[in-house]
């Protein structure tokens, strides 16, 4: 039997302590090898974003207040912001990506009885991101009662209302009248911001039945093709009368900060893991070593050389460490969709994952036989065999 | 240093031990030669220096003092992979508490200095069994030591002594953790062997070194004319 194969077999004098030791090997090396690919994936996503970001450029109406138009919006057939200036966008260049944003479209509704009582509606298609407008845009909207709009509601008179909307100008009743026209509440929901929360929204064909906007457009994203070109894009944008230009650097902080802390977090886990890793290995092989300092001078004494003692505890180290690898490969397999659905990164049991498992078990191998490796170049035989422990 | 009939020559042979602020003197000049052939006892009381003297002799440890020369080879001078080569052809160990690795057979543990000497794997099994079954244990290739009783484990201790076929054979209280009967099983072994080779053991026994062809006495470290 090779000095390889007893490496190998050794782990194994005690089965319930590899249980143990290849368990948590495989637990740690399984997450500590998604915590780093959900660090990649979270920067990925940040450059991604930033790269998107920087290169988005929002128009609305020229002196529409704060995003929600009010203000700034005209008659129906007088409005100026409309596809006519869409029009004017596409003969920018480099301004070749566009988007046009209508299935949001805004009508403000104010209560002249009561003090600072204004929303707005909002058209939408049933299904969309309930997109709450405020200060800046609230994407976070959810359901607090009742329910969304569904596909069903194409074409019907029903409505969603802000908390705010549903506490102070509800009073009770489920339903409200828009445009002269009656809506049924079926649902509320809460952005947690009262700016966010003091609207409505409707299916956009019975807005469209409800306030007629004509070529009225509410937003327009303008992509420009790269970052460079951002800068000589707002400028010609700028010369567009009827729209203002509104790029998004909070946007970008905002997504830097949730997905950075996200990076952050996932890094910092990655470390303690690789620690934990590392500490449990190492443990484990001094443990061994220590136990088996004896068995090391025998061994010494009846003719094996440095070479092989070493050669031993290698193998037992990188034996106990590809159980683990291959336990972590059978964890991550399910882990990966979890991990991704809880964190919200793309992360998915990939040829990545694989790599990183190895390379974590080689890792944790290395570290833990330094200690074996240390012992057994350096212990003569009888020094060895005088140690008990 | 000049009886070339000898295996084992010592010459002014000396070991200490720092200890604190001063050496512990093991072994204090010690001039010995041994022939070939033969079983010789080494006696005396505890901390008097024979293990010491044995593990200089087996290359498990240098002296601080003198020339050691066994085999032809002096053991002053060899470097480390000198030594281990030394061990593993040269001299055979036999230990008080058997020293079996625990988790190989009794076949595996006297084929293992045969590996570490580089026979291939089909020659050291067929040598390690009929070495087994030399020493009556034929029935035992495939148990673990602690399958096997004290006697059984010390027979393949010396059964792996004996795996290289090694001109020297050295056993430290060989029989120190057996009960008489197994005792006296070892020591007619032991004889036997040293037919053929030279045979040093350590030993407390009295019934041991009294088969012995020379007993050799030993007390402070130096020996006892």
């Amino acid at each position: 039997m090779s000095a390889i194969a007893r490496g190998l077999i050794n782990p194994f004098r005690s089965k319930a302590r590899a249980v143990v030791v290849v368990a948590l090997l495989s637990l740690v090396t399984g997450f500590l090898a998604l915590m780093v690919q959900a660090t990649l994936a979270s920067r990925e996503q940040i450059a991604g974003m930033e790269g998107r970001i920087r290169t988005l450029i929002e128009l609305r109406e020229a002196g529409a207040f704060g995003t929600g138009g009010f203000g700034g919006d005209q008659p129906v057939g007088e409005e100026h912001f409309s596809t006519d200036t869409l029009d004017a966008v596409a003969r920018i260049a480099h301004a070749r990506h566009l988007a046009r944003v209508d299935e949001y479209v805004y009508k403000p509704e104010v209560d002249s009885a009561k003090k600072n009582a204004y929303a707005m509606v909002i058209g939408l298609h049933p299904g969309a991101a309930l997109r709450a407008i405020g200060e800046v845009d609230y994407e976070n909207a959810r359901i607090v009662v009742g329910r969304n709009l569904t596909a069903a509601d194409d074409d019907a008179n029903v409505a969603i209302v802000g908390r705010l909307y549903a506490e102070q100008r509800l009073g009770g009743e489920q339903r409200i009248v828009l445009g002269g026209r009656p809506f049924d509440v079926v649902g509320t929901y809460t952005t947690a911001n009262d700016f966010g929360d003091n609207h409505m929204f409707i299916p956009i064909n019975a807005f469209r039945a409800a306030f007629k906007p004509g070529k009225k457009l509410s937003k327009i994203f303008v992509t420009v093709d790269k970052v460079a070109n951002v800068e000589r894009v707002v400028d010609d944008l700028k010369q567009i009368a009827e729209a203002d230009v509104v790029t998004a650097p909070e946007a970008v902080s905002t997504a830097r900060t949730t997905l950075g802390a996200l990076a952050l977090s996932s890094a910092y886990a990655a470390v303690l893991l690789f620690a934990i890793g590392a500490v449990v290995m190492v443990f484990i092989m001094v443990l061994s070593t220590r136990e088996r300092i004896r068995e090391i001078g025998t061994l010494k004494a009846i003719g094996a050389s440095n070479r092989e003692v070493v050669l031993q505890f290698l193998a037992e180290a990188f034996g106990m460490s590809a159980l683990g690898a291959a336990g972590a490969l059978l964890l991550a397999l399910p882990l990966a969709p979890l991990l991704s659905r809880m964190l919200g990164v793309p992360l998915a049991f990939d040829a990545n994952v694989v790599l990183l498992v190895l390379a974590g078990a080689a890792i944790f191998a290395a570290l833990g036989s330094l200690y074996p490796v240390f012992q057994g170049m350096r212990s003569s035989p009888i020094e060895a065999m005088r140690r008990t422990t | 240093m000049n009886d070339r009939s000898a295996l084992i020559q010592l010459h002014k042979v000396g070991k200490r031990y720092p200890k604190g602020a001063e050496d512990v003197i093991a072994l204090d000049g010690i001039d010995l030669s041994l022939p070939a052939q033969g079983m010789f006892a080494i006696v005396g009381p505890s901390g008097s220096g024979k293990s010491s003297l044995l593990h200089i002799l087996g290359a498990m440890d240098r002296p601080t003092d003198g020339e050691v020369a066994v085999a032809g080879q002096s053991l002053n001078t060899l470097p480390e992979s000198g030594l281990t080569r030394f061990r593993r052809k040269t001299v055979g160990f036999v230990f008080q508490s058997f020293n079996l690795i625990p988790n190989l057979t009794a076949l595996e543990n006297v084929m293992l200095p045969m590996e570490f000497d580089g026979v291939p794997g089909r020659e050291r099994r067929r040598r390690a069994s009929a070495l087994l079954e030399r020493i009556g244990l034929a029935a035992r290739l495939a148990h673990k030591p602690r399958e096997l009783s004290g006697g059984e484990q010390q027979r393949v201790a010396i059964a792996r002594a004996l795996a290289n076929s090694p001109p020297l054979i050295l056993a430290d209280e060989p029989t120190g953790n057996l009960d008489s009967m197994n005792g006296e099983m070892i020591y007619e072994l032991l004889k036997e062997i040293a037919v053929e080779r030279t045979v040093v053991v350590v030993t407390h026994a009295e019934a041991l070194a009294g088969m012995a062809d020379r007993i050799v006495h030993i007390r402070d470290g130096r020996l006892e004319v």
